[in-house]
């Protein structure tokens, strides 16, 4: 049952991440210099794709700024996606029908969507890293303790999705008050990315932020009414 | 008697606006139960209710002998369940959708029967269900809805947006594939002829009150028209028991009463018309005279006489 409902959330967020990899592997394929052409036809698209690939990769240049730009739009779209579209097309009578319990309907959304989030923006990361971790294809020297900043802004976009998955369960008056969650999450996923002590305070903040916003998403749909 | 519905004081407000009030539903197994109200009357808040999609401010529903709130999988497996206009995913093929449902009940599903109807209705498998007209979608879903075999079947408003062919033979449907002995139909419908036709039982919900729980027919007819002729102007209608409305038209004064007898009878002939005459009314005028009287009085009907008797009196007159 839950491998079917995986499969019928992977369907429905293909269009949100099918063109979110697309722009992270167009952006790789600039910084690396393997689709420089196509990169230069979409540079209107992402302000990173414009200007000259830095000498030391993940150090210099926009990188993680892009990974963010890109990775925080992917969250936002799909967590709404999954919550609020749902109800407003009313299948979500039929979903929530289905024999199942409505936290294990609601787990699996989520954890398809933290997980598919997480693998399309540890792709360019990934990517990127095996370029640049190979000899003689750039001037800068490389290690891979050089990701650290890319990968702290990776760990924190799940938590920009389960705002917006909040805002889009959560029923409010009007669509400002709806934004509540996905505006609180800016505070803990801000301090989480930039305090200097990630292991001792960017993380604990993280794990928190995270784990109340699951319990209120959890909460939030075993109440609200359909 | 089981039952297969019951519920207890069944209450919801949304804000300061009761939507449903104090409802007891009753639903016997094995019945097909017309669940009838006017828009806005709080049918569809009560099914979801039912359902669990919407909480209750108040009381309690019990499906199949379980309590709602503690509802295990198996038991919501034997529930199936139509939501207004259908819903399924669009983006799926009818033969997606299918598989779809079926991998929710591994143990329950009877493919036979869903291509049995889809084959009726000339459906085919690849056909994206985005594509399939309004009474496609309704046969589909009725498909996919009894293909578990469910013991319990809540339809609300399945024909709402149908056509006359569409609706005509999705109720063939549920005549003949859908009742089998034992299997509990509760649906809500604006349409009368369709509830004559399918339902055993009927309830109206007048203002989130359950007004009437009985038989279809004991409600046609116990609900009258009664017509009084006067030489003049008609007196003032001093009311009695089970009045719902009264109006004048002309010399003429009409009544509009459940369970007239003889106290009924006296009453009118007191009034010493011309003539008068009372004549059982078909199931639709009957819900549209008794949904359209003075509300918070109307006369409740169970399987016994009505229970309250009106209060209604001259000053609760409809227009003519």
């Amino acid at each position: 049952m839950v491998p079917t409902l995986v499969r019928k959330e992977l369907r429905e967020t293909l269009a949100f991440v099918a063109p979110a990899l697309a722009l992270y592997l167009v952006y790789v394929g600039h910084l690396t210099g393997m689709a420089r052409p196509l990169a230069r036809a979409l540079a209107g698209l992402l302000p990173g794709l414009s200007g000259m690939p830095p000498d030391l990769p993940f150090i210099q240049g926009d990188f993680n700024s892009t990974l963010l730009y890109i990775g925080a739009a992917l969250g936002i779209a799909l967590g709404f996606r999954q919550s609020a579209w749902e109800p407003s097309q009313r299948t979500a009578l039929y979903l929530l029908h289905l024999p199942l319990p409505r936290r294990t309907i609601v787990l699996t959304k989520l954890l398809t969507g933290v997980g598919l989030l997480l693998a399309c923006t540890l792709t360019p990361i990934g990517l990127y890293g095996l370029w640049a971790a190979t000899p003689r294809t750039h001037p800068g020297p490389f290690e891979w303790s050089m990701t650290g900043d890319a990968l702290r802004v990776w760990a924190v976009l799940p938590l920009v999705y389960l705002g917006a998955f909040a805002s889009g369960l959560r029923p409010a008056r009007w669509f400002g008050s709806r934004l509540l969650p996905l505006a609180a999450v800016a505070l803990p996923a801000t301090a989480a990315a930039v305090v200097p002590w990630w292991w001792s305070v960017g993380l604990p903040i993280l794990a928190l932020a995270t784990a109340a916003l699951t319990v209120f998403i959890l909460r939030e749909a075993e109440t609200r009414d359909y | 008697m089981t039952l297969a519905i019951a519920t207890d004081r069944l209450t919801k407000d949304y804000g300061a606006r009761r939507v449903v009030d104090g409802l007891n539903l009753r639903v016997p197994t094995g019945c097909v139960y017309g669940f009838l109200g006017r828009n806005g009357a709080g049918k569809s808040t009560t099914i979801k209710m039912l359902l669990g999609m919407v909480r209750p401010t108040f009381g309690r529903v019990e499906l199949l002998g379980h309590d709602l709130a503690a509802l295990p999988p198996s038991v919501r497996e034997r529930i199936a369940y139509l939501a207004e206009g259908q819903p399924l995913y669009g983006w799926m093929t009818v033969a997606e959708a299918s598989r779809f449902a079926r991998a929710f009940h591994p143990g329950r599903w009877d493919g036979r029967k869903l291509d049995q109807i889809l084959d009726h209705f000339e459906i085919p498998g690849r056909a994206k269900v985005r594509r399939l007209s309004n009474g496609q979608r309704a046969n589909v879903a009725l498909a996919l809805a009894i293909a578990p075999d469910p013991d319990l079947l809540i339809l609300d408003d399945p024909t709402l947006g149908l056509d006359t062919v569409a609706r005509h033979d999705f109720l063939l449907s549920l005549i003949h594939l859908v009742q089998r002995e034992g299997r509990t139909i509760l649906f809500s419908s604006h349409i009368l002829a369709d509830v004559e036709r399918v339902a055993d039982r009927i309830g109206v919900l007048v203002d989130g009150v359950l007004r009437v729980d009985c038989p279809t027919d004991r409600f046609k007819e116990a609900v009258s028209r009664v017509v009084l002729e006067f030489p003049g102007k008609p007196p003032a209608f001093p009311g009695c028991a089970g009045l719902v409305q009264a109006w004048e038209v002309g010399r003429r004064l009409e009544l509009v009463v459940v369970d007239f007898g003889d106290d009924q009878r006296r009453v009118v002939e007191s009034l010493a018309p011309l003539s008068w005459d009372a004549a059982s009314m078909s199931l639709e005028d009957a819900f549209v005279a008794y949904t359209r009287g003075p509300r918070r009085s109307l006369p409740v009907f169970d399987d016994g006489p009505p229970e309250a008797p009106s209060t209604a009196t001259s000053a609760d007159r409809g227009a003519a």
